[in-house]
């Protein structure tokens, strides 16, 4: 099936070169030096672009599909272009072809010092590692949960939190959906993955995300994950009092508590 | 004058040149009206381009569209000045993006699909009484009049405007 799929990017968009790097239920993301407008000579032979692409589906009625193809692939690169014209972090956008499922979007990230791609999830586990093979793992500061992992965590709370700031909810927060850029030694969190989110002014589903973010964190790194999401809230709460929205905060925070009691579904139909 | 081939249209070439001390918009607008097919190119206005971004990526929409059969303009020339701008109605598009009488520079595009005959410049020159000049594209834009056409004067400035553009152009 993922071969036939494939094939029919490959037509979609003949000529260019293509490399998998990701497969969800929704779409195939590619990866290509290739610029679909622009000559070669005006860029840096390294750069990268990414390519999102969402396959019909057979099982669903041919006009139906093509809306929701279509509809899904034209919001996700409106939020895209939206969230460059509010200064947030994330892939910018390059082209779309909404009845075709393509997105092209700017390539984030790089990779960490032991060739993994730069997501918040491989730096966090890389760093484990190293303190796990530490051999005086008594006396010497904690690897996992250094100064580096702190700043790192708080960033990524700010940058949910100027997510929320404009009433956008992200809908799948994990930690591979986060990718980490270098800035000067610094690692910068930018968030990926649009295909889930919406606009909301309902404090519940900005503490779902919260809620989904820290679940995933517990999953995938269970042994440090209390500290994690302490300094993830941290830096959450910081931005929205940076920004006068202490008020909205407390809403969130509130309805953070209800939703871990809960969980994530509201009604329990279905 | 440059050559362009998109990488997902091998078969379509286009040709792109840019012409100033134009005299005789005039006469392009009138022969374009009638529909003389010696002046089977589009005509865009160079101040309101803002980079070779904004050009390529409308032509890029422009492509996509026809490939997809979703083409807003009857021609797929109508239809690139169309995608350069912003707005809904395909006049207002030919009004701030199309040729003008008092337009002085100008940037001229042929899109040539499978089959046709490759656009020869020569004809061009005959066609526009102006110098054709190598310069980027771009160089006579109107930063102002651009940003007041797409709205983006409320932005943070340090956002870089041929994105913006091209952005807006992929959404319409």
């Amino acid at each position: 099936m993922s071969v036939q799929l494939i094939t029919t990017a490959q037509e979609l968009l003949n000529n260019i070169p293509l490399n998998v790097i990701s497969q969800g239920a929704e779409a195939i993301v590619f990866e290509t030096q290739t610029h679909p407008f622009l000559p070669k000579s005006n860029q840096s032979p390294t750069t990268k672009f990414i390519i999102k692409y969402r396959p019909r589906k057979p099982y669903r009625h041919p006009t139906l599909d093509l809306q929701i193809v279509s509809s899904r692939t034209q919001s996700e690169a409106r939020l895209l272009h939206k969230l460059y014209q509010l200064g947030i972090k994330a892939p910018k956008l390059i082209a779309v072809d909404g009845p075709n499922g393509i997105i092209w979007m700017e390539s984030v990230g790089g990779t960490l010092p032991n060739g993994e791609t730069s997501s918040l999830k491989n730096m966090l586990w890389f760093k484990e590692k190293s303190q796990e093979e530490r051999e005086d793992q008594r006396n010497e500061p904690n690897i996992a949960l250094d100064d580096e992992v702190k700043d790192i965590m708080s960033k990524v709370g700010g940058a949910v939190a100027k997510l929320h700031l404009a009433n956008i909810v992200h809908g799948d927060l994990t930690s591979s959906n986060i990718i980490l850029d270098q800035h000067n030694d610094k690692w910068e969190p930018m968030l990926i993955d649009f295909g889930l989110s919406s606009y909301s002014l309902l404090a519940e589903d900005e503490a779902v995300d919260l809620y989904v973010l820290e679940r995933a964190l517990i999953s995938t790194h269970p042994i440090y994950s209390k500290s994690y999401n302490e300094w993830l809230l941290q830096g959450y709460e910081r931005t929205f009092r940076e920004a006068a929205a202490s008020k909205k905060f407390t809403e969130i925070s509130r309805r953070l508590q209800d939703v871990r009691l809960r969980g994530r579904k509201r009604s329990m139909l279905g | 004058m440059t050559t362009l081939v998109l990488p997902q249209f091998p078969e379509t070439k286009i040709l792109i040149a840019q012409y100033q001390n134009v005299k005789n918009a005039r006469t392009i607008r009138e022969e374009l009206i009638k529909g003389n097919l010696q002046f089977n190119y589009a005509f865009i206005n160079a101040e309101t381009v803002a980079s070779e971004t904004h050009l390529n990526s409308a032509i890029y929409r422009t492509l996509i569209n026809h490939k997809n059969k979703t083409m807003k303009a009857k021609t797929l020339h109508s239809e690139l000045i169309f995608n350069l701008s912003p707005f809904k109605n395909i006049m207002d598009a030919f009004k701030k993006f199309g040729i003008a009488d008092e337009c002085s520079n100008i940037i001229v595009v042929r899109i040539s699909g499978d089959g046709e005959t490759e656009p020869e410049i020569g004809n061009l020159d005959s066609v526009v009484e102006g110098e054709r000049t190598e310069e980027p594209i771009g160089l006579h834009c109107s930063t102002a009049l651009v940003k007041k056409i797409f709205k983006l004067n409320g932005l943070r400035d340090d956002l870089d405007l041929s994105t913006l553009i091209s952005g807006s152009i992929q959404l319409r």
